[in-house]
């Protein structure tokens, strides 16, 4: 599943906040998107989602253009999202969260499996099945959220801020759950992180944004490698 | 004595808890107080009465009527009007709603005038009685059917996949729309079960009360004791909560005196409410928005 993005650009209200961005995110990868805070890349994701309108340019997904697509459509093409901040619903349990991920599926059987394959992946939830989303711990919560995304079956995850707040043990572990799934399923994947070092790590390609535009591209090994990426982002 | 007060407060507790279940729902699904709420008894009220005098239906066969016509009415004016006019703003949704309540009153005073009316079914004066207490055949069944509408209502929020949509659309209707649930469309549902389920706590109201068109005030009370007490937005804490509302006003009523069945009743509401400001059975984390 390819997604083209094409001169967009947002406002709230009279600030801009994506100025004309161009990318394309390629099919079957993973891809990197890097920035300071504030630089946009939230608003990118909230808009590929349709949560947020674009006031100019197009977004196209596997040719189809999504202009006038409302979100609520949107998971029926594919798209799913680990939103940052996670948003999970607390007051549902951690089973209800992951069910409410299936929502716009109707493949019971499937679902079903899908359900096993999560926790299989996420051990650490099947004594939380039953337990309120909100009382988990952040590394338990973000589990809960990836797994949730991973039940729309997605053909292309957007995971926004992932390892925000968790220990590096709890980002390896979902990081390495992301890739297997690239593997296995052949989703495409799009991080958005903080911790540069383990994006550029996972990712084939990256980008990197800076205040509303896309600055630089080019493959995860050779933006590591960039002088400035390192002093940046990477501190080195 | 005091077991026949209890009794008969109990079994009015049901019609109140059923009476506020939809309020309390549409408050905690949208964050809406909706003054409408009562106006929508009223008319399931005019709907059991019309049915038994115009065609001598049975007012316990006319509930479906009753759930169906005020769904389809509470979908509707969700769509038209408050899905436009609020976005979850109190004050807001105080004034429109506000008006809707005064145009359908004003609406059923035009057909029916402001006369009493009853719906007398024949079992209406059968009773029984077990050890002393006096138990009217009528109030059983209302009784009854609250009960059982709760618990559908309980079954259907939490046991379907309709049900978790509304859940998790209270709690972030932002994000479930990247799940596929459309949040608008899950108002105007839960605004037409709000409604439908005052439609049939009228129409059960009617067989026990006059039909008036001040029928649904008797409730307004109830509705908001009751839906804080049990805890905005919980259906099992409505029930539970509406049984204890007729059984304090029952109790004050008898020990006190007639008149001062509201007040105790209010004044409970607020003790409890200083001691427990999620309400009795409040669900964590709804209704935080
Ligand atoms: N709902 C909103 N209304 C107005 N301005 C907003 C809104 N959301 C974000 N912004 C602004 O838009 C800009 C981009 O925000 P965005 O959240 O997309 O950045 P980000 O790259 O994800 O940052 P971070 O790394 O901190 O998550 C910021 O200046 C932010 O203040
Ligand atoms: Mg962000």
């Amino acid at each position: 599943m390819t997604i083209e993005i094409k001169g967009l650009t947002v406002h709230y209200g009279d600030s801009q906040v994506l100025d004309r961005i161009d990318l394309v995110l390629p099919d079957r990868g993973m891809t990197a998107l890097i920035g300071a805070n504030g630089a946009g890349k939230t608003t990118l994701l909230r808009t590929l989602m349709g949560l947020v309108r674009p006031t100019a340019g197009e977004i196209i997904v596997d040719g189809r253009r999504m202009t006038g697509l409302d979100a609520e459509q949107r998971p029926a093409l594919g798209l799913a999202m680990v939103p940052e901040g996670r948003r999970l619903f607390q007051g549902l349990s951690v089973h209800e969260n992951l069910r409410m991920g299936a929502f716009a599926r109707r493949d019971t059987v499937q679902i079903a499996r899908d359900f096993e394959r999560i926790y299989d992946q996420f051990p650490a939830l099947v004594p939380l099945r039953r337990q309120l989303a909100g009382t988990l711990s952040g590394g338990q919560q973000q589990m809960c959220a990836v797994g949730r995304a991973l039940m729309a079956r997605p053909r292309y995850l957007l995971v926004d801020e992932m390892s925000l707040g968790l220990s590096p043990v709890v980002t390896e572990d979902l990081a390495r759950t992301l890739s297997r799934i690239q593997e296995t399923d052949g989703t495409s994947i799009l991080v958005v992180e903080q911790d540069v070092e383990l994006a550029l790590d996972i990712t084939n390609f990256g980008y990197v944004m800076e205040t509303s535009r896309i600055v630089l591209s080019g493959p995860s090994d050779t933006l590591r490698a960039n002088p400035k990426i390192r002093e940046a982002y990477l501190g080195l | 004595m005091i077991t026949q007060t209890i009794v008969n407060g109990l079994l009015l507790g049901g019609l109140f808890g059923i009476a506020s279940i939809g309020f309390s729902i549409v408050w905690g699904v949208m964050g809406v107080i909706n003054l409408a709420h009562t106006a929508f008894i009223t008319v399931g009220a005019y709907i059991a009465f019309s049915l038994f005098s115009t065609f001598g239906i049975d007012p316990l066969l006319s509930i479906p009527i009753s759930i169906i016509a005020l769904f389809i009415l509470g979908y509707g004016i969700q769509t038209l009007i408050i899905n436009r006019a609020t976005q979850t703003n109190l004050l807001l949704s105080f004034v429109v709603t506000f008006g809707i309540d005064l145009i359908i009153i004003n609406v059923v005073i035009l057909l029916f005038t402001t006369d009493f009316f009853s719906v007398r079914p024949s079992y209406s004066g059968a009773s029984f009685e077990i050890g002393g207490v006096v138990i009217p055949v009528v109030r059983v069944i209302v009784f009854a059917l609250a009960f059982l509408l709760g618990l559908g209502c309980y079954l259907l929020l939490n046991r379907t996949r309709l049900g978790q949509a509304i859940m998790a659309t209270a709690l972030d209707r932002d994000i479930v729309r990247t799940m596929g649930v459309n949040p608008r469309r899950i108002y105007a549902i839960a605004a037409g079960l709000g409604a439908a389920l005052a439609g049939a706590a009228g129409n059960l109201a009617a067989i026990i009360y006059p039909v008036s068109p001040f029928i649904g005030l008797k409730f307004i009370g109830a509705a908001f004791v009751v839906t804080v007490l049990g805890g905005i937005g919980s259906v099992e804490g409505c029930i539970i909560a509406g049984l204890l509302y007729g059984l304090i006003q029952a109790l004050s009523a008898s020990v006190f005196g007639v008149e001062t069945q509201e007040i105790s009743a209010f004044l409970i509401f607020i003790l409890i409410l200083l001691l427990r400001p999620q309400g009795l059975f409040g669900k964590r984390f709804f209704g935080e928005h």
